[in-house]
Protein backbone atom coordinates (compact mmCIF):
# COMPACT_ATOMS: atom_id res chain seq x y z
CA UNK A 1 0.00 0.00 0.00
CA UNK A 2 1.54 3.52 -0.86
CA UNK A 3 0.02 5.10 2.59
CA UNK A 4 2.36 4.99 5.37
CA UNK A 5 0.24 3.90 8.42
CA UNK A 6 0.76 6.29 11.20
CA UNK A 7 0.57 5.66 14.95
CA UNK A 8 -2.60 6.93 15.89
CA UNK A 9 -4.00 5.00 13.13
CA UNK A 10 -2.53 2.01 13.63
CA UNK A 11 -3.64 2.21 17.69
CA UNK A 12 -7.44 2.67 16.34
CA UNK A 13 -7.35 -0.15 14.35
CA UNK A 14 -5.44 -2.55 16.97
CA UNK A 15 -8.12 -1.60 19.32
CA UNK A 16 -11.27 -1.55 17.28
CA UNK A 17 -10.05 -5.01 16.32
CA UNK A 18 -9.77 -6.15 19.97
CA UNK A 19 -13.45 -4.99 20.51
CA UNK A 20 -14.51 -7.36 18.13
CA UNK A 21 -12.76 -9.96 20.29
CA UNK A 22 -9.87 -10.66 22.22
CA UNK A 23 -7.02 -11.94 20.64
CA UNK A 24 -3.68 -12.83 20.26
CA UNK A 25 -0.35 -11.32 19.30
CA UNK A 26 0.01 -13.64 15.54
CA UNK A 27 -3.29 -13.46 15.07
CA UNK A 28 -3.71 -9.48 15.67
CA UNK A 29 -0.49 -9.31 13.27
CA UNK A 30 -2.06 -11.11 10.04
CA UNK A 31 -5.20 -9.18 10.77
CA UNK A 32 -3.62 -5.72 10.26
CA UNK A 33 -0.83 -7.02 7.75
CA UNK A 34 -3.38 -8.32 5.28
CA UNK A 35 -5.58 -4.95 5.45
CA UNK A 36 -2.91 -2.72 6.31
CA UNK A 37 0.18 -4.21 4.80
CA UNK A 38 2.41 -3.42 8.46
CA UNK A 39 5.49 -5.21 8.83
CA UNK A 40 5.32 -8.11 10.96
CA UNK A 41 7.92 -6.72 13.63
CA UNK A 42 5.48 -3.15 13.95
CA UNK A 43 2.90 -4.45 16.21
CA UNK A 44 5.04 -5.52 19.23
CA UNK A 45 5.80 -2.06 20.27
CA UNK A 46 2.46 -0.97 19.72
CA UNK A 47 0.81 -3.30 21.92
CA UNK A 48 3.29 -2.53 24.53
CA UNK A 49 2.62 1.19 24.38
CA UNK A 50 -1.31 0.50 24.73
CA UNK A 51 -0.43 -1.81 27.44
CA UNK A 52 1.06 0.75 29.23
CA UNK A 53 -1.35 3.52 28.50
CA UNK A 54 -3.69 1.01 30.10
CA UNK A 55 -6.14 0.85 27.21
CA UNK A 56 -5.58 -2.97 27.18
CA UNK A 57 -4.41 -6.07 29.68
CA UNK A 58 -3.05 -9.04 28.87
CA UNK A 59 -3.98 -12.58 30.14
CA UNK A 60 -2.52 -15.84 29.39
CA UNK A 61 -3.54 -19.40 27.78
CA UNK A 62 -2.38 -22.81 27.68
CA UNK A 63 -3.12 -24.19 24.21
CA UNK A 64 -1.59 -27.28 23.16
CA UNK A 65 0.96 -27.28 26.10
CA UNK A 66 2.32 -23.86 25.55
CA UNK A 67 1.30 -20.02 26.17
CA UNK A 68 -0.62 -18.04 24.31
CA UNK A 69 -0.68 -14.31 25.42
CA UNK A 70 -4.30 -12.97 24.73
CA UNK A 71 -5.10 -9.02 24.43
CA UNK A 72 -8.47 -7.22 25.39
CA UNK A 73 -9.09 -4.06 25.77
CA UNK A 74 -10.19 -2.04 28.71
CA UNK A 75 -12.99 1.04 29.61
CA UNK A 76 -9.85 3.23 28.54
CA UNK A 77 -9.33 2.12 25.50
CA UNK A 78 -12.73 1.80 24.71
CA UNK A 79 -13.22 5.37 25.19
CA UNK A 80 -9.93 6.37 23.27
CA UNK A 81 -11.81 4.30 20.36
CA UNK A 82 -14.73 6.48 20.40
CA UNK A 83 -12.22 9.26 20.39
CA UNK A 84 -10.01 7.90 17.36
CA UNK A 85 -13.75 7.01 15.35
CA UNK A 86 -14.66 10.96 15.60
CA UNK A 87 -11.05 12.07 14.50
CA UNK A 88 -11.36 9.43 11.70
CA UNK A 89 -14.65 10.50 10.25
CA UNK A 90 -13.52 14.59 9.93
CA UNK A 91 -10.32 13.32 8.63
CA UNK A 92 -11.86 11.13 5.97
CA UNK A 93 -14.32 13.56 4.95
CA UNK A 94 -11.62 16.19 4.45
CA UNK A 95 -9.38 13.66 2.55
CA UNK A 96 -12.35 12.70 0.37
CA UNK A 97 -13.14 16.57 -0.82
CA UNK A 98 -9.36 16.77 -1.84
CA UNK A 99 -9.36 13.57 -3.45
CA UNK A 100 -12.95 13.68 -5.19
CA UNK A 101 -13.79 17.60 -5.24
CA UNK A 102 -16.35 19.74 -3.89
CA UNK A 103 -16.75 22.79 -2.19
CA UNK A 104 -13.64 23.36 -0.33
CA UNK A 105 -14.85 26.96 0.95
CA UNK A 106 -17.63 25.59 3.66
CA UNK B 1 19.30 -17.89 9.18
CA UNK B 2 17.09 -20.29 11.01
CA UNK B 3 14.26 -19.57 14.58
CA UNK B 4 16.97 -20.44 17.05
CA UNK B 5 20.19 -17.90 15.47
CA UNK B 6 17.15 -15.76 14.94
CA UNK B 7 16.21 -15.68 18.39
CA UNK B 8 19.79 -16.16 20.16
CA UNK B 9 20.79 -12.70 18.11
CA UNK B 10 17.17 -10.65 18.99
CA UNK B 11 18.10 -12.15 22.84
CA UNK B 12 21.61 -10.14 22.60
CA UNK B 13 20.46 -7.44 20.85
CA UNK B 14 18.28 -6.46 24.02
CA UNK B 15 20.64 -7.24 26.17
CA UNK B 16 20.90 -3.99 27.30
CA UNK B 17 16.82 -3.39 28.25
CA UNK B 18 15.21 -4.45 31.14
CA UNK B 19 15.12 -7.54 32.60
CA UNK B 20 11.56 -8.42 32.61
CA UNK B 21 10.74 -6.33 29.19
CA UNK B 22 13.19 -8.25 27.35
CA UNK B 23 12.12 -11.61 29.03
CA UNK B 24 8.37 -10.54 27.41
CA UNK B 25 9.90 -9.79 24.14
CA UNK B 26 11.61 -13.05 23.61
CA UNK B 27 8.41 -14.63 24.94
CA UNK B 28 6.08 -12.52 22.39
CA UNK B 29 8.83 -13.52 18.93
CA UNK B 30 8.91 -17.40 20.76
CA UNK B 31 4.87 -17.54 20.57
CA UNK B 32 4.57 -15.76 17.62
CA UNK B 33 6.88 -18.54 16.07
CA UNK B 34 5.09 -20.86 17.54
CA UNK B 35 1.54 -20.28 15.98
CA UNK B 36 3.49 -19.45 12.56
CA UNK B 37 4.04 -23.30 12.58
CA UNK B 38 7.61 -24.48 11.06
CA UNK B 39 6.39 -24.61 8.08
CA UNK B 40 6.03 -20.96 8.08
CA UNK B 41 9.32 -20.24 10.00
CA UNK B 42 11.28 -18.87 7.12
CA UNK B 43 8.32 -16.53 5.64
CA UNK B 44 8.23 -15.04 9.20
CA UNK B 45 11.93 -14.27 9.49
CA UNK B 46 11.98 -13.43 6.06
CA UNK B 47 9.32 -10.84 6.82
CA UNK B 48 10.43 -9.49 10.16
CA UNK B 49 14.04 -8.49 8.75
CA UNK B 50 17.04 -8.61 11.06
CA UNK B 51 16.93 -9.35 14.32
CA UNK B 52 18.63 -5.89 15.09
CA UNK B 53 16.05 -4.21 13.49
CA UNK B 54 13.23 -5.78 15.84
CA UNK B 55 15.41 -5.25 18.88
CA UNK B 56 15.85 -1.63 17.95
CA UNK B 57 11.79 -1.23 17.36
CA UNK B 58 11.74 -2.57 21.00
CA UNK B 59 14.62 -0.53 22.32
CA UNK B 60 12.97 2.69 21.28
CA UNK B 61 9.75 1.63 22.69
CA UNK B 62 11.40 1.58 26.08
CA UNK B 63 13.74 3.95 25.33
CA UNK B 64 10.70 6.44 25.20
CA UNK B 65 8.82 4.44 28.60
CA UNK B 66 12.33 5.59 30.46
CA UNK B 67 11.93 8.84 29.28
CA UNK B 68 8.53 9.75 30.91
CA UNK B 69 9.56 7.75 34.29
CA UNK B 70 12.68 10.43 34.45
CA UNK B 71 10.16 13.37 33.52
CA UNK B 72 12.20 17.11 34.76
CA UNK B 73 10.63 18.97 37.57
CA UNK B 74 8.34 21.61 35.95
CA UNK B 75 10.43 24.96 36.00
CA UNK B 76 8.78 28.20 36.92
CA UNK B 77 9.22 31.24 34.96
CA UNK B 78 8.90 33.46 37.96
CA UNK B 79 12.31 33.95 38.81
CA UNK B 80 14.52 36.18 35.94
CA UNK B 81 17.69 35.56 34.13
CA UNK B 82 19.73 38.02 35.50
CA UNK B 83 19.52 36.57 38.56
CA UNK B 84 20.30 32.62 37.13
CA UNK B 85 23.09 34.44 35.56
CA UNK B 86 24.39 36.45 38.53
CA UNK B 87 24.33 33.38 40.97
CA UNK B 88 26.74 31.53 38.35
CA UNK B 89 29.16 34.66 37.91
CA UNK B 90 29.39 34.62 41.84
CA UNK B 91 29.35 31.02 42.14
CA UNK B 92 32.15 30.29 39.60
CA UNK B 93 34.81 30.62 42.41
CA UNK B 94 33.44 27.64 43.97
CA UNK B 95 32.56 26.16 41.13
CA UNK B 96 35.92 26.22 38.89
CA UNK B 97 38.33 24.57 41.47
CA UNK B 98 35.69 21.78 42.25
CA UNK B 99 35.54 21.13 38.78
CA UNK B 100 39.00 20.47 38.39
CA UNK B 101 39.11 18.68 41.16
CA UNK B 102 36.39 16.18 40.12
CA UNK B 103 38.36 16.18 36.87
CA UNK B 104 41.23 15.32 38.51
CA UNK B 105 39.74 12.92 40.24
CA UNK B 106 37.92 11.23 37.09
CA UNK B 107 41.30 11.21 35.64
CA UNK B 108 43.09 9.48 38.44
CA UNK B 109 40.74 6.78 38.20
CA UNK B 110 40.87 6.38 34.36
CA UNK B 111 44.63 6.26 35.23
CA UNK B 112 45.39 3.58 37.84
CA UNK B 113 42.59 1.86 35.97
CA UNK B 114 44.59 1.70 32.64
CA UNK B 115 47.64 0.99 34.96
CA UNK B 116 46.38 -1.95 36.54
CA UNK B 117 45.47 -3.51 32.82
CA UNK B 118 49.01 -2.97 31.74
CA UNK B 119 50.47 -4.69 34.42
CA UNK B 120 48.29 -7.28 34.44
CA UNK B 121 48.81 -7.64 30.49
CA UNK B 122 52.54 -7.60 31.06
CA UNK B 123 52.45 -9.65 34.08
CA UNK B 124 51.24 -12.48 31.19
CA UNK B 125 53.40 -11.61 28.74
CA UNK B 126 56.00 -11.98 30.85
CA UNK B 127 54.94 -15.77 32.50
CA UNK B 128 54.15 -16.70 28.57
CA UNK B 129 57.37 -14.99 27.20
CA UNK B 130 59.63 -16.92 30.07
CA UNK B 131 57.60 -20.22 29.35
CA UNK B 132 58.56 -20.33 25.38
CA UNK B 133 62.06 -19.51 26.40
CA UNK B 134 62.07 -22.00 29.18
CA UNK B 135 60.71 -24.68 26.31
CA UNK B 136 63.19 -23.45 23.98
CA UNK B 137 66.29 -23.81 26.39
CA UNK B 138 64.40 -27.23 27.52
CA UNK B 139 64.68 -28.72 23.99
CA UNK B 140 68.57 -27.30 23.29
CA UNK B 141 69.83 -29.54 26.32
CA UNK B 142 67.72 -32.41 25.71
CA UNK B 143 70.78 -34.58 23.86
CA UNK B 144 72.96 -33.88 26.07
CA UNK B 145 71.28 -34.14 29.42
CA UNK B 146 68.08 -35.51 28.39
CA UNK B 147 66.09 -35.10 32.32
CA UNK B 148 67.16 -31.61 32.28
CA UNK B 149 65.87 -30.89 29.13
CA UNK B 150 62.43 -32.66 29.50
CA UNK B 151 62.17 -30.80 32.88
CA UNK B 152 62.51 -27.22 31.29
CA UNK B 153 60.57 -28.02 27.80
CA UNK B 154 57.58 -29.46 30.28
CA UNK B 155 57.73 -26.27 33.13
CA UNK B 156 58.10 -23.97 29.88
CA UNK B 157 54.90 -25.40 28.26
CA UNK B 158 52.90 -25.52 31.84
CA UNK B 159 54.17 -21.95 32.20
CA UNK B 160 52.82 -20.89 28.87
CA UNK B 161 49.53 -22.93 29.21
CA UNK B 162 49.14 -20.98 32.46
CA UNK B 163 50.03 -17.64 30.92
CA UNK B 164 47.18 -18.88 28.25
CA UNK B 165 44.39 -18.95 31.01
CA UNK B 166 45.85 -15.96 32.80
CA UNK B 167 45.32 -14.09 30.08
CA UNK B 168 41.79 -15.06 29.61
CA UNK B 169 41.07 -14.14 33.01
CA UNK B 170 43.05 -10.68 32.74
CA UNK B 171 40.91 -9.90 29.25
CA UNK B 172 37.39 -10.58 30.99
CA UNK B 173 38.68 -8.56 34.22
CA UNK B 174 39.75 -6.15 32.35
CA UNK B 175 36.54 -6.00 29.97
CA UNK B 176 34.40 -5.59 33.71
CA UNK B 177 36.80 -3.30 35.26
CA UNK B 178 36.30 -0.67 32.34
CA UNK B 179 32.87 -1.30 32.15
CA UNK B 180 32.51 -0.65 36.02
CA UNK B 181 34.51 2.48 35.62
CA UNK B 182 31.78 3.47 32.62
CA UNK B 183 29.01 3.18 34.62
CA UNK B 184 30.46 4.50 37.68
CA UNK B 185 30.90 7.79 35.74
CA UNK B 186 27.74 7.41 33.97
CA UNK B 187 25.92 7.30 37.32
CA UNK B 188 27.40 10.30 38.83
CA UNK B 189 27.06 12.31 35.91
CA UNK B 190 23.23 11.21 35.79
CA UNK B 191 23.49 12.27 39.48
CA UNK B 192 24.58 15.12 39.19
CA UNK B 193 22.23 15.96 36.71
CA UNK B 194 19.66 15.07 38.65
CA UNK B 195 20.53 16.99 42.31
CA UNK B 196 20.91 19.89 39.37
CA UNK B 197 17.34 19.59 38.82
CA UNK B 198 16.34 19.31 42.17
CA UNK B 199 18.03 21.92 43.49
CA UNK B 200 16.69 24.23 40.41
CA UNK B 201 13.63 23.22 41.65
CA UNK B 202 14.07 23.79 44.95
CA UNK B 203 15.49 27.13 44.25
CA UNK B 204 12.45 28.39 42.06
CA UNK B 205 9.82 26.96 44.94
CA UNK B 206 11.65 29.48 47.43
Amino acid sequence: MGFQVGSALLDACVLSVLQREDTYGYVLTQTLKSELGISESTLYPVLKRLQRDACLTTYDQAWQGRNRRYYAITEKGSEQVKAYRRDWESYRNNVDKLLYGGDLGE
Amino acid sequence: MNRAEFMAELERQLARIDERERAEAIAYYNEYFDEAGPENEARVIAELGSPVRVAAQIKADAAVKGMGKTEAPPVKKGISTIWIVLLGILALPIAIPVAIALLGAVIGLLASVFAVIVALVAAVVAVCGGGVLAFIAGAAVLFTHAPTGIFYMGGGLAATGIALLLGILVFAASRALVGGVARLLDGIRVKGRERHERKAGERNDG
